[in-house]
């Protein structure tokens, strides 16, 4: 048991701590060092029953408060008839269609920024001259807030689905940059002089010695770039398309439906996660390899 | 690679990559016939921005946002810093909040927008909780493993000396968690002021984000990309003052 958890924690990608991944060294804190003697099952149920407490008690309360009055049901409904909604939703509304089109979009400007981002990194890194010409533009363009780009998104491209994933590119492009240039700069200078003594020449050793090592904090950058796709795909769909869940969500509101739009944060918040989840799985088998 | 290059070199080849890879293209994009709409020439940018500054609706565009940034914040910092601190110390609570917590940091703050829409109508009160909800998981998870990395045996002999809890809070937990606090507060103001900023885009009358929006419909150009400067600017203004009060707790 505690073994696993020592695997868990001494993670062999050693990933350089980001305020977004806080949460994860949180999950090898753990009770059972101190557990008492007798059986198995009875700490482990307790402690399943202390982690399904507060989620059960915040649903009460959603319940208790919302079936209060039919004033306050009407805005924020129970969760049996956001689960209802939902399920509606999906079975005989567009709901799948909002969600692949929100998918696509997030998609295609990851795609796009990842690419230019890590080839613009990787170029940066064998130039000083290249790295301080190009410092310039992005340390000018980088404070710019990806939603700021939105307006002149949709002056250039128009509304549509070019401007939104123009905004997703901006959005991920910076960090994937940064993080890329800052992984190529940190290699071992005594790796790429063992390289260069054993007869490589430049560009093996840019294939052979740079990328490799580049690549935990490529795919780091990679990482928190996503979900800063996901949230831009939301917000620029609510101004810029006619589709995907952004557009969804908003379109709720317009039409009084509090709980499509709740079931359009929980769709959200889903497709976050597994989002985050394949790319955690990516980056292990990746770095394993 | 080659060693870097000194301090002024490096500026003077960054300020050469802005005019060669932006002002540059520009220009000659403009002079060859882009309309204006697109991209606005550059002394139309520079007369904007300055009747813009005199004018007056920029500044207080920019202050609406920075009001509603700023008490959004607050409020974050002060819900989020003790709850993550009492999360910390009492791992039965932790046990507990945890689930919920890794839960609701997946429902992006943007998400909200619509919920506040409905419930708060365009009122600042919707604004506020978006900036707060978007400020305070960013707060809480550092905070928590902040107080986890405490070092125990302080706590420990402190207890030994014969502290409190009040006093071992105040002279051995806070010192040690000041410095990954003000990481996290750069990180979580920086996700607060996209927030407002998302907020303002989709329903509001005032802000620097309605300001770029409504210059938007009105295919002012020239207006949006001014907003975009001054959003770029108070943004890097607050990641260089808690960069600086990072490097002062720091080690």
């Amino acid at each position: 048991m505690t073994t696993i958890d020592q695997n868990q924690t001494a993670d062999p990608t050693a990933l350089p701590p980001h305020p977004r991944e806080v949460g994860r060294p949180l999950e090898g804190v753990d009770l059972r060092e101190q557990r008492p003697a007798g059986p198995r099952w009875r700490p482990m149920l307790g402690r399943l029953a202390l982690r399904l407490s507060l989620p059960v008690l915040l649903l009460a309360i959603w319940s208790a408060v919302s079936l209060s009055s039919p004033n306050i049901a009407s805005v924020l409904p129970p969760p049996y008839r956001v689960l209802a909604s939902l399920w509606h939703e999906a079975v005989a509304g567009p709901l799948f269609l909002h969600i692949g089109a929100s998918l696509l979009r997030a998609l295609g400007g990851f795609a796009l920024a990842g690419s230019i981002g890590v080839a613009l990194g990787l170029l940066m890194s064998q130039s000083r001259v290249v790295q301080y010409l190009l410092a310039g533009p992005v340390e000018l363009l980088r404070p710019i807030s990806s939603i700021a780009w939105i307006p002149l998104a949709i002056l250039w491209f128009g509304l549509g689905y070019q401007s939104v994933v123009f905004v997703i590119a901006i959005s991920c492009i910076f960090i994937v940059l940064i993080n890329t240039l800052a992984a190529a700069l940190r290699i071992d200078p005594d790796l790429i002089k063992a390289g260069l003594t054993l007869g490589a020449g430049r560009w093996t050793l840019f294939r052979k010695v740079i990328v490799p090592n580049s690549l935990p904090g490529i795919l780091l950058g990679l990482r928190i770039a996503m979900s800063g796709a996901w949230g831009g795909v939301l917000v620029a769909e609510m101004i810029a398309t006619r589709q995907g869940l952004g557009y969804m969500i908003l379109r709720a509101q317009a039409a009084f439906r509090p709980d499509l739009v709740i079931g359009g944060m929980l769709v959200v918040g889903v497709v976050g996660y597994l989002l985050n989840m394949l790319f955690l799985q990516l980056q292990r088998r990746v770095i394993h390899v | 690679m080659s060693e870097p290059f000194p301090r002024w070199q490096q500026l003077l080849l960054g300020l050469a990559g802005i005019f060669l890879l932006m002002l540059v293209p520009w220009t000659i994009a403009v002079t060859m016939g882009v309309r204006p709409i697109i991209l606005p020439p550059l002394p139309t940018i520079l007369q904007t921005a300055a009747s813009l500054l005199t004018g007056g609706g920029l500044i207080s565009a920019a202050l609406v946002s920075l009001l509603r940034v700023n008490v959004g914040f607050a409020l974050a910092l002060v819900t989020a810093v003790p709850l993550g601190i009492l999360l910390g110390r009492y791992r039965l609570m932790f046990l507990a909040a945890e689930p919920s917590v890794e839960s609701f940091r997946f429902v992006i703050p943007f998400a909200w927008i619509p919920l506040a829409i409905l419930w708060f109508g365009t009122a600042e009160t919707g604004k506020i909780f978006i900036i707060w909800y978007a400020g305070f998981f960013v707060l809480l998870l550092p905070t928590i493993s902040a107080v986890l990395s405490v070092d125990r045996d302080l706590v420990k002999a402190a207890r030994t000396l014969g502290a409190g809890e009040f006093t071992i809070f105040r002279k051995v937990v806070l010192p040690a968690i000041l410095p990954e606090l003000v990481t996290a507060m750069r990180v979580a103001f920086a996700i607060c002021w996209i927030s407002i900023l998302a907020a303002e885009l989709v329903a509001s009358r005032a802000g620097l984000g309605y300001l770029i929006a409504d210059a938007r419909e009105l295919l002012q150009t020239d207006v949006v990309i001014v907003g975009m400067i001054v959003i770029g600017c108070i943004g890097a203004f607050y990641n260089w003052l808690f960069g600086w009060f990072e490097r002062r707790v720091g080690h």
